[in-house]
């Protein structure tokens, strides 16, 4: 048992027990403190390292191939031209086939500020085929799909769960493997695919949506106002959605709402813990998954 | 809860301010949860959501805690000594959401108490009353000169 020592006269009230569970640790965007996020080299490395579980990021071109990257677009934060060039104005994938998305940019060579110990590797982005490939070849290793849709920027949650799902039943993967989203109806787009092919989802609600270009800050307090007067439930959502669990952010992480979640059935990962101290305190917490950008020791 | 407060607005005598809690026995959550979690952001948030003032009532004895993270109805009564031992109903948004009794000592303007908040996750988004925590409490509040 830790103890945290606030005041004396307090201290009993901030024991808590370890949670006694292990969490898994997932490479977050593949491991974006090894490599560039969400790229082929990321997500290789951290397949052969290991890792227990490789999450990453699924957005559609325009003819509809799932291909490893967080956002709907490409721009200058991560990518350029093949020739170097930057690109200039966002570039969003659902207007690029997979041929051009491939022949025309490289994401990975624009060293990221996040992270200025993590290789710089400039490549063509990685499909689903080629990491489900990758992947066969280390069948302990789980995956975790987390899935872009985003509305008026990507397709929608049916052609989503079509265009993956289908891929993953073709693969018959040995690997562990769930999907996320932040949005209910693609939860229920996946789910539903997969019970018309008779194939198990596990699923995860990503919680609170943060809309592309938010304020992460304002959803947070808003959120956490929202939740503190019990005008927004966590709990409930993720089970209206249909989901088997709910991912949020540590810091919206409230122990007892965690506990709440997990009596409901529900499994909880947090996301995204980038240092030590954080891996060590929510490691003691009974949560199912930390989501980390280095799953093998954060500074 | 809504009709309970109302007719003690219109019951006549003053509602007056009774003090400021910094530490709230009720929800209790905030030292129980919050405050060894080293999260920093939520430690601070959390700590604002539970500062409650407490309003008296016409009712002697009874007031009235208005924190955004619990609204109490809480009746206190004297002992011994500066003792009081009170009991009350915590609500989210005035729906009833659990229970909080305690012992509670004036020293001058400053008050201290130390009992125990029964709190289950109802709220309007989720009406349910099945699951249910119990936790030891510490409040710490700043007042009316006693």
């Amino acid at each position: 048992m830790r103890c945290a020592l606030i005041l004396t006269l307090t201290s009993l009230a901030a024991c808590q027990p370890d949670a006694g569970l292990s969490p898994a640790m997932e490479a977050h965007r593949g491991g974006a403190g090894l490599a560039p996020q969400n790229s082929r080299s990321a997500i290789v490395a951290s397949m052969e390292l290991g890792v227990e579980v490789v999450e990453f990021d699924l957005v559609l071109t325009s003819d509809g191939i799932p291909v490893v990257a967080h956002d709907p677009w490409l721009d200058d934060a991560h990518c350029a031209r093949q020739d170097g060039s930057p690109i200039g104005d966002r570039v969003y994938l659902q207007d690029l086939s997979l041929q051009q998305a491939l022949g025309d940019y490289l994401c990975g060579g624009i060293p990221d500020p996040d992270f200025p110990d993590a290789a710089v590797v400039a490549e063509p982005l990685m499909t689903l085929d080629e990491l489900l490939a990758a992947a066969a070849g280390h069948p302990d290793v789980g995956l975790h799909l987390d899935v872009k849709v985003e509305p008026g920027m990507t397709a929608d949650g049916d052609a989503f769960a079509e265009a993956i799902l289908s891929r993953v039943q073709q693969a018959s993967l040995e690997n562990p493997w769930y999907m996320s989203a932040n949005l209910s109806e693609v939860i229920q787009a996946f789910e539903g695919w997969g019970e018309g092919e008779g194939m198990e989802v596990r699923s995860s609600l990503i919680w609170p949506r943060f809309p592309p270009d938010s304020s992460s800050t304002a959803v947070a307090l808003q959120t956490e106002l929202g939740v503190g007067l019990g005008l927004l439930d966590m709990i409930g959502h993720a089970e209206r959605a249909g989901a088997d669990g709910v991912a949020l952010p540590w810091q919206l992480a409230d122990r007892r709402r965690i506990v709440d979640a997990r009596a409901a059935g529900l499994q909880v990962q947090l996301w995204t813990l980038n240092t030590s101290d954080l891996l060590d305190t929510y490691s003691r917490w009974p949560v199912d998954a930390l989501i980390t950008d280095y799953p093998l020791g954060a500074p | 809860m809504i009709a309970l407060l109302t007719t003690l607005a219109f019951a006549g005598g003053p509602i007056g301010f009774d003090r400021i809690d910094l530490l709230a026995e009720d929800p209790g959550t905030w030292l129980a949860y919050d405050a060894g979690s080293g999260n920093t952001t939520a430690i601070g948030v959390r700590f604002i959501t539970q500062v409650k003032p407490v309003w008296t009532t016409p009712v002697d004895g009874l007031t009235v805690g208005t924190s955004l993270s619990s609204q109490s109805l809480v009746y206190e009564h004297p002992l011994v000594g500066g003792l009081s031992l009170g009991g009350g109903v915590q609500t989210r948004l005035m729906l009833p959401a659990g229970a909080v009794a305690s012992f509670s000592y004036w020293a001058g303007p400053v008050r201290v108490a130390g009992g125990l908040s029964v709190l289950s996750s109802a709220s309007w988004a989720n009406p349910s009353w099945a699951s249910w925590h119990a936790l030891p409490t510490v409040g710490l509040g700043v007042g009316r000169r006693r």
